[in-house]
């Protein structure tokens, strides 16, 4: 049996936002709050970079700026936040229910210019988007 | 035209879901309901480095909003704006460290109008469309008491019944009533 539920990530009175950003949990365990912790310590500045972003989808309809969050090819329903002039990645969908979560899938550090980590990592986000979606069934 | 076929190596969902179970497998159960990432982010809220990168980055992004809307390239930007192309990539690339000056230049030549203010922490912003109907105030030009008798306006008396005077005067049409002595628009 598998439990998803959504844990708040990005909450902090007196920011105005448009959408809740979450994490996905999955029986208990939350890796994307977990990368996102070890980038905090492994690299601050990559850290700012992506808050920073986040914070900006959390505040608008949707982001503009191809150069900080950009749309799955083949996986629509995914986007990636890009640290602006950083490494740092990561992978977010809408909830089907007027947009008003942003879940935050997963995460990854690009170490160089491939696209496949990039693909692997929109597949793994649409995946865990797919699991998520299930697991609302009744 | 150039013709750009992407080529994806698609995972089966049983291959996915393997990856995703020992990737989650690796994690530390319970790791979500920690505090660290709430004290990081309520650290950033009072960083003003932070936060001024971030409206930074809000003001760049509401003029590439200006610019789709508008159909208008960063090239054409530039002539409006009678300065280089490279200086308007640095601007949207968030490099360039503009000033208020540039900032209200770059809202006149999408024809948008600036916006800048502080406010305080209890109180939030909310961006209302202009629009004029009877019994909202709005100020006019300079007039003389007979202009504005004759144009069918009077002064009246704001919410809490002071009479606004000098600079500080609102009209409206006559009979119309003041909600918000704050709420002056005009289109």
């Amino acid at each position: 049996m598998m439990t998803i539920r959504l844990i708040d990530i990005f909450h902090q009175p007196g920011w105005e936002t448009r959408h809740a950003i979450r994490a996905l949990e999955i029986n208990g365990k939350c890796r994307v709050y977990e990368e996102l912790i070890d980038l905090k310590r492994s690299n601050p500045a990559d850290f700012k970079k992506l808050m920073k972003v986040i914070r900006k989808v959390a505040c608008q309809e949707r982001v503009m700026n191809e150069k900080q969050v950009v749309r799955g090819k083949g996986w629509p329903e995914v986007y990636e936040i890009r640290a602006h002039r950083g490494n740092a990645r990561l992978y977010f969908f809408y909830t089907p229910d007027n947009s008003e979560i942003v879940v935050c899938t997963n995460s990854y550090w690009k170490s160089k210019r491939s696209k496949k980590e990039q693909d692997e990592a929109f597949q793994r986000a649409d995946r865990l988007r797919q699991r998520y979606l299930e697991s609302l069934r009744p | 035209m150039r013709d750009e076929t992407v080529t994806i190596k698609r995972k089966t969902v049983e291959e996915l879901d393997a990856e995703i179970d020992a990737w989650l497998g690796a994690g530390k159960t319970g790791a979500g309901g920690g505090t660290e990432l709430a004290e990081a982010v309520s650290a950033l809220a009072q960083d003003p480095e932070f936060e001024a990168s971030f409206w930074k980055s809000m003001f760049v992004e509401q003029v590439l909003v200006a610019m789709e809307e508008q159909g208008v390239s960063r090239n054409e930007l530039a002539r409006r704006l009678d300065k280089s192309p490279q200086y308007v990539g640095r601007i949207l690339n968030e490099t360039a460290n503009f000033t208020i000056d540039t900032m209200v230049k770059l809202a006149f030549a999408l024809e948008r109008k600036p916006c800048f203010g502080i406010h305080r922490q209890n109180e939030r912003m909310e961006r209302v469309p202009a629009v004029v109907r009877p019994g909202v105030f709005f100020r006019l030009p300079r007039t003389t008491p007979g202009e504005r008798k004759k144009a069918g306006f009077a002064r009246v008396k704001g919410p809490s019944g002071i009479k606004f005077g000098g600079k500080d005067a609102r009209y409206s049409e006559v009979g119309g009533v003041s909600t918000d002595r704050f709420a002056c628009q005009v289109a």
